[in-house]
Parts: C-alpha cells; sequence; structure tokens
C-alpha cells in the first residue's frame, strides 16, 4: 500500500505555506524532500504525519484518510522524527528509547516483543553502549542516534524524518543514512527531509522538490537531480560527478544571479 | 461534669433548648443591641444544672478579666494564652501567671474536662464544632460594642458560673466609675481615638460610646468613616478635633503619621493624649480604667482655654490601677501593671 | 534505587510520620492510653487521627498534582497553583467568611469547593480548545490574579479590624482540630482528582520529547489537557477547602523526589504523592510540637521550608553553571 497525497494546501496566516502539493510514498522505497528553507517540507512532513490538517487535499494510506483513522492505530503506522530533538528530562537513554513503543504497548508493562524491538533500534542505530547514560548527558550527536532509535523502535510503516543528520559527525551520518534506506528495504515506507544534497544522492529512490509551497519536481532520482532542477530549487549551480566507488555526488558550486 | 447543654449564637436555635427557654427568649428585651448573638444565660437558670461549674476553660482575654472578678479562683481550671502575653492581656500578668493557660485548641481545652468553655468571637470554627461534637458546655460571646452590651455579657458569665451577686457588682462598680467619670459641662469636646497604624474606631463601638458618656464627640462620623475605618490626615486637617488620643504601639514610640509634619503645625489646636492600648482590646473591667482616663482629660481640658493650648502630649497618670474599686476580698490586690512612662 | 525500592522506604517514613503526628499535640497522650476509652482515646480518636489522615491526604494530593505539572508544562519550576485554582478555591472559602455562611461546618469547604470549580471552568473557557501552553499558563496567572484580588479587596471590606484578621488567619493554612467530616468530604474529592492524575501518566512521558513527538506517538493532547485541569482543580480544591492555601509543597516535593525515582515524568508521580504526605505530615507534628503560645500556621511553616529549598537549588545551580 502507498501513502497518498493529492492536492494538499495550506495556509496559515495569511501565507500559503502548501500549494496542491501531489505526491506518493512508495513502500519500500526511501523519498526525499529537497527544497530550500521556508519551502514548506516540515509542514509537509507534519501533515504526513496527520498533526496538522491541511485546508483541503486528501493524504491516504491505501483509500483510508489518515485522518479519520484512529489515533493510536496511525501512530503504530507512522513514525515521525520531528527536526527539534526535544529530550525534556534526564531519563534513561533505554527509557527513551521504550518510548517508541508507547502505541504498541498493552496497558501495564512491556511484551517480549516490545524488548526486542528496542534492543533492535539500538544495536541498529549503535546506542547499546548507552543503554544506562543519562539522554541529556549525551553528546549532540548521541542525541541524535538515540532519537533515531526511539523511531525505530516503534517499527512503523511509514518513517518521517525532518533533517535527522543535523548534529551527527560524517561516520554517524552515514550510519543513519544507511539504516534509513535498511528500513526501506525491509518494507518501510520512508520520507527524509535533507540539506545535503549528496545525501540525497546517497538514498533516494524518488525525490520530490518544493519551492514556495508547490511542487517544482517529483520523480525517480536520476531524472530529479539535474543541474536545472536544483537551480531553480536552491537558487545554486552544482555540480553533479560520481566517486571512483561509482556514488553519485552532487555538490553546489555557487550562486546564480 | 460535662454537661448536655450548648449555647449557641442565635436565639432559639439551639437543641435540647426547652419551651419555656424559649418563649422567655422571645421577652429579652431590645437593650442587649442590634447585633444580639449572645445567648442569654436564662436559658441556664431554666435548664436543671447540677452544682455551679468547676472547671471553667476560657479562650478569650476578655472573659478573663471578667472571670477574674465573678469567679472563685478555683473554679478557672485555665485562661487563655493571651492572658499571658504582656502586650495582650488585660489582667495583672502577675495574677494572670496563677491560671494555667491553653493555646485554644481543642485538645487541650478536652484534656482539662471542662464543664464551661467560654469562648469569643473569632474562635476558629474547626476548634468550636470539635467541642460542640464532644457536647460540652459552650458560651459563646460577641465582641461587646456598647456599656450595656458589655454589663449584660458580664450578667450572663456570673450566672453561668453560679455567681450572679458578684457580677452585678462588678456592674455597680461599672456604674459607679461612669458616673464619677460623666462631665460636669454639657459641651462635647470633639474628640478621636487613634490606634496603630491610622485605625479609627467609630460609630456603635465602645470606644465611641466611651467617649461620649465622659464628654466628647466621636469626629469619626463627622468625617464620614465607618465602624472601623482608617482615617486619612486630610480628613483631621479639615477639621481638626480637640483631642486626639493615641493608642498606637508603646507609650513614647511615635507614629508614623503623628510624626507627619502637617501635625506640628495644628499643635496650638490638638491636644495629643496617650491612651494605653490594653483600654481598646476588652470592655468590662477595663472600661473603669478607660472612663477613669477619658475623664481625667476631659477635666484637665476644661481649664484650658481653646486658643492658648499648646502642644502637649499628656502621659498617663501613674495612679490609674487595674483592680482598684472592685471590694472583692477574694481577689488579691496586686500593684496593678504600670504603663510605660513616656520620656 | 528502583522505584519499588523507592516507594516502600517513602511508604515506611510515611507510616512512621502518621505515628509521630498521633503523638504529636499539647497534651501528651501515652500510647498505651489510645484505645483506653476515655478523654485520652477521644484526643487520639477524634481530633488527631482525623487531623493526621488529612495531613497525609493533602500531602499526597499536592505532591501528585506537582509532579503532574511540572511533568504537562516541561518545565521543573511550576507548581499546582499556576493554575488559578487555588485562588479561586481560597476566594470561595474567604467569600463564605465574609458574608457570614461559615455557621455550619460544611458551608466553608463547599464554597471553597464551588470557587474552584469555578476557576476550573474559566481556565477552561480562557484557554480555549487549542492545547497551547502558553495560553494555558497566561490564563492561569490571570485567574489567579483576579482571585487574588477580588479577597484581598474583601480583606479590605471586612467590618472589623477582627473580622479581617480572621480571614487572614484561615488564609494562612492550618489543620487545626479537623474531623472526620472534613476527611469524608475531602478525601473523595481528591481520590477522584488523583485518579485523573495518574491516568496522565503515560501521556506525560510522551511529551519529553516535546509535543509534536508525542502527538505522532499517539498522545491526545486535548484529553490530556482536560485530565491535568480537572485533576489538579480537585486535589488542590479540596486541599484549600479542608486547609486553607498551603504552598510549596507541589513544588518542592517532585523536586526531591525525580533524581531519585529516574527523571521519567511517570515514574515521579508515586514517589510524590508518597513524598509530600510525609512531609506534609511531618510539618503538620512539628507546628504542634514547636514552644509557641498557639500553634504555628501550617502554610507559614511550608513556607518557611521552601525559603531554604530554592536558596540550596539556587546554589546548586551557580555551582552547575560556573
Amino acid at each position: 500500500m502507498d501513502m497518498t497525497f493529492d492536492g494538499i494546501s495550506l495556509n496559515l496566516r495569511g501565507r500559503q505555506i502548501l500549494d496542491a502539493v501531489t505526491g506518493t510514498l512508495r513502500q519500500g522505497r526511501v523519498t526525499v524532500i529537497l527544497g530550500a528553507n521556508g519551502a514548506g517540507k516540515s509542514t509537509l512532513l507534519s501533515c504526513l504525519a496527520g498533526l496538522r490538517h491541511p485546508d483541503s487535499g486528501r493524504i491516504s494510506i491505501g483509500d483510508r484518510d489518515i485522518n479519520r483513522l484512529d489515533r493510536l492505530e496511525r501512530a503504530r503506522m507512522i513514525g515521525l522524527l520531528p527536526q527539534q530533538g526535544d529530550i525534556h528530562w534526564d531519563i534513561d537513554v533505554t527509557a527513551l528509547v521504550s518510548l517508541g513503543r508507547m502505541p504498541h504497548r498493552g496497558r501495564w508493562g512491556m511484551s517480549d516483543a516490545d524488548h526486542h524491538a528496542i534492543q533492535a533500534a539500538m544495536a541498529a542505530t549503535d546506542c547499546t553502549h548507552l543503554a544506562k547514560r543519562k539522554a541529556l548527558r549525551l553528546s549532540g550527536g548521541e542525541q541524535g542516534r538515540v532519537l533515531l532509535a526511539r523511531i525505530l523502535a516503534g517499527e512503523p510503516q511509514w518513517l518521517l524524518a525532518d533533517e535527522p543528520l543535523a548534529s551527527l559527525d560524517p561516520a554517524h551520518q552515514l550510519d543513519v543514512l544507511d539504516r534509513l534506506k535498511q528500513c526501506a528495504r525491509t518494507g518501510a515506507g520512508v520520507a527524509v527531509v535533507l540539506h545535503e544534497l549528496t545525501h540525497a544522492a546517497r538514498i533516494a529512490d524518488d525525490i520530490l522538490v518544493l519551492k514556495e509551497g508547490r511542487v517544482i519536481a517529483y520523480g525517480p532520482r536520476d531524472q530529479v537531480l539535474t543541474p536545472d532542477i536544483l537551480a531553480n530549487a536552491y537558487g545554486v549551480e552544482v555540480h553533479i560527478g560520481t566517486s571512483p566507488a561509482g556514488d553519485m555526488m552532487v555538490v553546489p558550486i555557487r550562486r546564480i544571479a | 461534669m460535662i454537661g448536655r447543654f450548648s449555647f449557641y449564637r442565635h436565639p432559639g436555635e439551639g437543641r435540647g433548648l426547652s419551651n419555656p427557654g424559649r418563649a422567655v427568649l422571645k421577652e429579652i428585651p431590645a437593650f442587649a443591641g442590634m447585633t444580639v448573638k449572645v445567648m442569654v444565660a436564662l436559658l441556664v437558670m431554666t435548664t436543671p444544672v447540677a452544682a455551679r461549674p468547676m472547671r471553667i476553660v476560657s479562650l478569650n482575654p476578655c472573659a478573663d478579666a471578667v472571670l477574674m472578678h465573678v469567679a472563685d479562683p478555683k473554679q478557672i481550671a485555665a485562661i487563655s494564652h493571651y492572658s499571658h502575653d504582656a502586650r495582650a492581656t488585660s489582667i495583672p500578668l502577675r495574677q494572670a501567671l496563677r491560671f494555667p493557660v491553653t493555646s485554644g485548641t481543642a485538645e487541650e481545652v478536652l484534656a482539662k474536662r471542662p464543664d464551661l468553655v467560654i469562648a469569643g468571637p473569632h474562635v476558629a470554627l474547626p476548634t468550636i464544632h470539635a467541642l460542640e461534637r464532644q457536647k460540652i458546655a459552650l458560651m459563646r460571646l460577641d465582641v461587646a460594642e456598647s456599656v450595656e452590651q458589655s454589663k449584660s455579657q458580664i450578667s450572663d458569665i456570673a450566672a453561668a458560673i453560679g455567681m450572679p451577686q458578684r457580677g452585678a457588682r462588678l456592674n455597680a462598680a461599672i456604674d459607679k466609675a461612669l458616673r464619677a467619670s460623666a462631665p460636669s459641662d454639657d459641651r462635647l469636646m470633639p474628640a478621636l481615638i487613634w490606634q496603630g497604624s491610622g485605625m479609627v474606631p467609630g460609630a456603635n463601638t465602645l470606644a465611641d460610646e466611651l467617649l461620649r458618656r465622659t464628654g466628647f464627640r466621636n469626629m469619626s462620623s463627622a468625617y464620614g468613616l465607618k465602624q472601623w475605618d482608617i482615617l486619612p490626615l486630610e480628613h483631621l486637617l479639615a477639621r481638626p478635633p480637640r483631642v486626639l488620643f493615641t493608642a498606637g504601639g508603646a507609650a513614647g514610640r511615635s507614629d508614623r503619621m503623628l510624626s507627619h509634619p502637617v501635625i506640628r503645625r495644628l499643635s496650638h489646636r490638638i491636644v495629643i493624649s496617650d491612651y494605653a492600648p490594653r483600654l481598646l482590646h476588652c470592655a468590662g473591667p477595663s472600661m473603669i480604667d478607660a472612663v477613669k482616663r477619658l475623664s481625667q482629660v476631659r477635666k484637665s481640658l476644661k481649664t484650658l482655654p481653646p486658643q492658648h493650648a499648646s502642644f502637649r502630649r499628656r502621659p498617663e497618670s501613674p495612679s490609674v490601677r487595674q483592680d482598684q474599686d472592685l471590694g472583692d476580698p477574694s481577689i488579691r490586690r496586686g500593684v496593678g501593671k504600670k504603663e510605660a512612662r513616656p520620656k | 534505587m528502583t522505584q519499588l525500592r523507592l516507594n516502600l522506604l517513602l511508604l515506611g517514613a510515611l507510616l512512621a510520620a502518621m505515628l509521630v503526628s498521633l503523638l504529636s499535640g499539647k497534651v501528651w497522650v501515652p500510647p498505651g492510653d489510645w484505645l483506653r476509652g476515655d478523654l485520652a482515646s477521644l484526643i487520639i480518636l477524634e481530633l488527631r487521627l482525623p487531623r493526621t489522615i488529612l495531613a497525609a491526604a493533602i500531602g499526597a494530593a499536592l505532591g501528585m498534582s506537582g509532579a503532574v505539572m511540572q511533568g504537562y508544562l516541561r518545565n521543573p519550576l511550576a507548581d499546582p497553583g499556576l493554575f488559578g485554582v487555588s485562588g479561586s478555591a481560597a476566594l470561595g472559602a474567604v467569600s463564605s467568611l465574609y458574608f457570614g455562611y461559615a455557621i455550619s461546618a460544611l458551608l466553608l469547604p463547599l464554597f471553597a469547593l464551588a470557587g474552584a470549580a469555578i476557576g476550573m471552568s474559566l481556565l477552561a473557557m480562557l484557554a480555549g480548545r487549542s492545547g497551547s501552553l502558553i495560553l494555558f499558563t497566561l490564563a492561569g496567572m490571570i485567574l489567579a490574579s483576579i482571585s487574588g484580588s477580588l479577597t484581598s479587596l474583601l480583606i479590605s471590606l471586612a467590618p472589623t479590624p477582627f473580622a479581617a484578621s480572621e480571614i487572614v488567619t484561615w488564609l494562612l493554612g492550618a489543620l487545626t482540630d479537623r474531623s472526620w467530616d472534613d476527611v469524608r468530604l475531602a478525601l473523595p474529592v481528591m481520590a477522584a482528582g488523583m485518579i485523573a492524575l495518574a491516568f496522565t501518566a503515560r501521556s506525560l512521558d510522551a511529551l519529553t520529547l516535546g509535543e509534536a513527538a508525542a502527538r505522532s506517538l499517539g498522545v491526545d493532547v486535548r484529553r490530556l489537557q482536560w485530565l491535568v485541569v480537572l485533576g489538579v482543580g480537585l486535589t488542590v480544591g479540596a486541599s484549600v477547602a479542608a486547609a486553607g492555601i498551603i504552598g510549596f509543597v507541589g513544588l518542592i516535593v517532585p523536586h526531591l523526589v525525580r533524581p531519585l525515582a529516574g527523571h521519567r515524568p511517570s515514574a515521579v508521580l508515586l514517589p510524590s504523592a508518597l513524598a509530600g504526605a510525609l512531609l506534609l505530615t511531618l510539618a503538620d507534628s512539628l507546628v504542634r510540637i514547636v514552644p509557641s503560645a498557639s500553634e504555628l500556621r501550617l502554610g507559614i511553616a511550608m513556607s518557611l521550608l521552601g525559603a531554604p529549598f530554592f536558596l540550596a537549588l539556587l546554589f546548586r545551580m551557580r555551582r552547575e553553571l560556573a
């Protein structure tokens, strides 16, 4: 089943944040959402997670409108990793990751399935050794990975991540990207907002480009990552090349006047 | 012995009142005042009661003062803790120290196994209810706002403790003091009593009546003040009284408002006299000292033509004692508590 | 220390404190006489026992409210009084004193509960249907300040200084001479409030990650807001009805137990209730033991305890920031 969004429009305080945005998140594929600052990427993710109601348009999984779904069912299916990695209390890393199981948990205690998911998520993000540490004492990068582990623990079918690489060092950035790709390979539908174009090239199957709330390009990676489209989206001239190992590289060169 | 009747605020409202008792209550003359909340001790006389109470607990310093005059010391099991505090007591301290005190909580009162509890108007409700639940004879007194009300309270207390003749004697002494303090001329001198931080007793207070009876006119009504109110200095300046009685704090410590420079300008028109704060706390026996003081000032004013009066502070005369003229041999004449003399 | 061990420890300490409370008072009643059936057991069973139970219940209710408030507002300085419900409950009680309706033992607590109910409704109306925290906090502050002004107005309009002093004295908070009637009135309301608060536990945990993540985990923020308002309103309303204004318990206690309970908001709830009960029971025993002419007002005792606590907090923060 795919998540389709059709004609999503949202007007906030007089500004048209999203304007007739249409697209599909396919299961088993990674869709990267690109766009300049303020293009509406985070807002689109909020709508896809069911946190915001668009003024018009419909978001559905299969043929079910996600805003009509039971709150917990939606929480089980869709996981959101917001941009601000808030952690308000100095809780154990394990407790924090366990929060991801909330939509699945019964009233009391945690089942074996819960424990298993938590352990797997922590292993996948290289956090197992952090299990007993306090969340607020971690470095920025460690916190980023722990927050990702939280969302992975929920085993969502749709994983929406808003700039998950913010405070990570290059090694961990690659780890997270590869982990997200892995999620898609095991059947989840992944939508990621990224800024680094080479990172996008690394994991994207499909790319959706937003400019001022409108979709200016949507399609498979190679069709969208072209100098023309990127110049239109960002106002920069890019150089697209290939690394010796065969990975696509997209490097911004200069601003276009 | 714990009796099975109690006194309540409103006449006729309580449980356990006999019908004859209720009928008698309806005949009570209106002299008890418009704020009659004192249960008339006629109840006591219509209800069969064995002997006079021998374990009285008082929770009110004004009631303590009355008890000192009308009760046999053996009858008193405890008085209120205020009477042991030099600043709040209405009894000579040395006399008060002979009696144990309670801090007013129900458990302390119960521990004294009282057969009569006398409470003022400001005992916390939970305490009152706790005592009522134990079916202890409880007498509640209001703040006396007139001489008649105070005298009737004295009679009630005396009757409740089985010493009516002592109550009559105290009332007679009060009457005598009032007669002695009545002014010899008809002029009503404008006056004002000024408590700490500007509080002024107005109409319908005991202080108001005492002023009137000793030849003064309480200016507070002229200023438009309520029963208890704060006096703005402007009123004082616009229509200055002849005498200003200050009852603020310890004698000698000047009140902030009275040290205002503008008061000095009035020095040729106003006489400022000390007035012991103790005299404002309670009615009862304190009234005797109060009217003595007031008449003393009144008499001294007669001899001074207004336009030649100068600014002076009149110290309280050391001859005012607390337990004079009461003639009850069972109360030892103490030295009396002297007020501190101003510098 | 594990959750279970912490809670058992606190429970044990609470039971010991309740025992101390039964022993405290200006009258010494030896334990052997407690059940003898005469005056001594009267004092214990009719005066001290209801008072002890009320102190423990109010402490538990306020401690738990404080923990929920801090979890909900994500702010360790939140206090149940922030919602303004304690102010409106106090206004209700003061009105009954002012207008002379306090004759019956029941009327004052009922007025206080009515005041709390009105406060909660006003809060709901002012804060609107959004779950916005800022709007909520502002609405609470408005309510608190309006009730405070009206209460001060009633004090200033009191006909005699004695009436004014009666109101002020009540406001300072006390558990003196409370009876089983007070317990029967307050306990069910507090219990209902605490049940409502208990239902917020899981949502508060999710809020650790911020509101967006919490909502994506399935938290219903509107329902959470209602539960918090209801729970805090009922617990605080019943506490004020029984004892006047008692501050600082809701503020101090969650702070003290949070490091021991592991910082997770849901884990802090039960220890806060137990520690709050412990603190208030001890404070209430203290006000009876302290040698003074009359009992120290309980609200004052808690404020005096609160000041050094804040100083300690300040010094610790200075050290951490230095």
